[in-house]
């Protein structure tokens, strides 16, 4: 029991941005829907323990994303006789994936050579998914998540719509208008909006990060997977070099690619030798990533290279513009970035086959030599995750100093207690 | 306050891959007695880099089916499937002479187990068989219990349900190499250190028999998913 104490206390505090006030995985890099998942558990999982003694009467969560949603699914888990506030402020709960169909979501892929990473469902206790379009995991999450609420429904409130909220930390406090939505997992829209203003005991903040400037949205429905239909060529320009680029630049320059599929489709039936192989050398060897690559795991890279060769699209040219905010100069900046293993990986076998052209100008630049307009642009820059959450507060001052302290902390590891989480209905 | 124990989940699909040998097994122990009994499989699954056993699928036998208890994870010590993982053999209740004897038994082996149960309640015969992996470790025991005396002390009958895992196992291996399924594939689980206790068998009531176990050359953990192939 003191074990789990101290190990809640310790969770907690890489959550806490001012006396009860916790803000889940935006600070966090290498985030995936999985990994928010799990802080989401360990972090309420920590709550409950250490408020054994003091449950707090009302728990307000802002953010209706997967973040969100697992975060009060928690909640109403943990805390039976709590009263929970779910505030998000578009129409739909999940709205990012709801209704993406061109992005494929699995839970551990980017863990990858990682034992388990292939398993392609997440196995978690609270809103259980397995791999899919990014639409039909939402879909599968919202319904998860009514199942929770139809149990809880009188001590559940959800509003959504926000024409505007506001926190302030000092006290736990938040003004917002908004539209209440049926808490009885049919989620259907109540009338008109209405103001409100309440102090609550607890408050989790799962904002995730703001969205992308000047971009086609990660998850917004797009075709560069698709075919070029009129059988011509297009050229393409993908700006940056983390995880979300190179996963477009695969969907652009490999034909049929799936990121489920694509270890399979490079080491066949010798995947599971392979992952041995690659996990043994991350774990042994201490040079850089290209290095690795390009030499301890050559006899695994130059088969995978020229077997994806044969798999290059020939009705795109893409141009990878690599620059970034420091005016890299070299390809290697795409292996030192903390992308997934998997896809530094695949960026490297695709340098290999020649399947993109480096670009280090200015994104103006490369534009304008390449003669490329905005329509065939990618740019995948991140977003200022920092400033958004900032944003959220009115007394800033009173969260900001904690920022330090809790970034890249949030373990995204099962570190609750095995067995904690009942299923909704049944008291913890 | 004791912690509760809830269920940590496990894929439908891993789920399904057993259930229909175990009614078969249901079938089978039907045919041989009217007592009630139960028989489930436990897989051994991974948490925080320690291994567990997780109760893979419902219970089936003479009562009620019932997911409630699927996916609760168990210390690797725990009865007679503890004392089967120990070993790397099947595991079951002896034969005992008379009911009053099983039962002297049984109540000091509670004792010695800090149970605080009624020994007149508790199954008089149980059964474990481990599939065992090519490097030596247990992936699956599977439990059975029978209010029957002396049930599984049978040899005919547990040679014949021995008989029948290693069948399993070597279909399990076949689908593995061969791929014939290639929309349900087993995607390796973690491995880790095994998470013990104190062992909880009865040490007077159980013993290891001789006979074959089932054993994988293909299978390293069981972890069943719907693929796309």
């Amino acid at each position: 029991m003191t074990c789990n104490f101290d190990r809640a206390v310790e969770i907690e505090q890489t959550f806490k941005i001012a006396d009860g006030v916790y803000l889940v995985g935006s600070l966090e890099t290498g985030v995936t829907v999985y990994k928010q998942q799990l802080r989401a558990h360990n972090l309420v999982w920590a709550l409950s323990v250490c408020s054994a003694a003091a449950v707090p009467k009302s728990i307000a969560i802002v953010g209706g994303g997967i973040t969100g949603l697992t975060v009060a699914s928690c909640v109403l888990a943990l805390f039976p006789d709590s009263e929970a506030t779910l505030l998000e402020k578009r129409w739909e709960l999940c709205s990012l994936q709801l209704g993406c169909d061109t992005r494929w979501l699995h839970p551990k892929i980017y863990d990858w050579p990682e034992y388990g990473s292939r398993a392609q469902s997440a196995q978690l206790p609270v809103l259980d998914w397995t791999a899919g379009r990014a639409s039909d995991v939402a879909r599968n999450i919202v319904q998860k998540f009514g199942a929770f609420c139809e149990k809880n429904q009188a001590r559940l409130r959800i509003i959504v719509g926000l024409r505007s909220i506001q926190i302030r930390a000092s006290d736990r406090h938040i003004e917002w208008m908004g539209c209440k939505m049926s808490s009885d997992g049919t989620f259907s829209y109540d009338n008109h909006p209405e103001g409100a203003s309440e102090k609550f005991d607890v408050i989790i903040a799962a904002p995730g990060y703001s969205l992308e400037a000047n971009t086609p949205l990660y998850w917004q429905n797009e075709q560069l997977s698709q075919p070029v239909l009129d059988g011509g060529q297009q050229n393409y320009l993908v700006s940056g070099y983390g995880d979300g680029a190179i996963v477009d630049l695969c969907r652009l320059t490999i034909s049929r690619f799936r990121q489920d599929t694509i270890l399979k489709d490079l080491f066949g039936p010798a995947l599971k030798e392979t992952e041995e192989e690659v996990l043994n050398a991350l774990q042994t060897e201490r040079t850089s990533y290209h290095d690795l690559l390009s030499r301890r795991l050559e006899p695994i890279t130059r088969p995978a290279a020229i077997a994806l060769a044969k798999r290059i699209r020939r009705d795109t040219n893409v141009i990878m513009h690599l620059s970034g905010r420091n005016a890299n100069r070299s390809i290697d900046v795409a292996f030192e970035h903390q992308s997934s293993f998997l896809n530094k990986l695949l960026f490297y076998l695709l340098y290999k086959c020649g399947a993109f052209a480096p670009n280090f100008d200015t994104l103006e630049d490369a534009l304008r030599s390449k003669g490329i307009d905005d329509s065939s642009l990618v740019r995948r820059h991140g977003s200022s995750p920092e400033e958004y959450v900032r944003r959220l507060f009115v007394d800033p001052e009173n969260v900001e100093p904690q920022f330090a302290s809790i970034r890249h902390r949030q373990h995204a590891e099962k570190l609750w207690r095995l067995g904690a989480f009942p299923p909704p209905g049944v008291r913890p | 306050m004791k912690d509760k124990n809830h269920p940590e989940p496990v894929p439908s699909a891993s789920q399904v891959v057993v259930l229909p040998f175990l009614a078969a097994l249901e079938g089978l122990i039907k045919d041989q007695t009217t007592s009630t009994f139960r028989l489930t499989m436990h897989r051994v699954a991974t948490w925080e880099s320690q291994g567990h056993f997780q109760q893979l699928c419902t219970y089936l036998g003479s009562g009620p089916k019932d997911q409630g208890t699927v996916g609760r994870m168990l210390p690797v010590t725990t009865g007679i499937i503890g004392y089967a993982f120990e070993h790397k053999k099947i595991a079951r209740t002896k034969r005992y002479a008379s009911n009053e004897l099983l039962l002297a038994d049984l109540a000091e082996d509670m004792k010695a187990n800090r149970e605080t149960g009624q020994p007149e309640q508790t199954p008089p015969s149980y059964l474990a068989i481990p599939f065992v992996g090519s490097e030596n470790e247990v992936i699956l025991v599977l439990y059975a219990d029978c209010r029957e005396f002396n049930f599984f002390a049978n040899n005919q009958l547990v040679n014949k349900l021995a008989a029948m895992c290693r069948s399993l196992a070597s279909l399990f291996d076949w689908l593995q190499e061969s791929e014939a399924l290639p929309t349900i594939q087993n995607f390796p689980l973690e491995k880790g250190t095994p998470i013990k206790s104190a062992p909880t068998v009865y040490r007077r009531l159980q013993e290891l028999v001789e006979i074959p176990v089932p054993r994988f050359k293909a299978v390293t953990s069981f972890n069943y998913e719907i693929a796309i192939p």
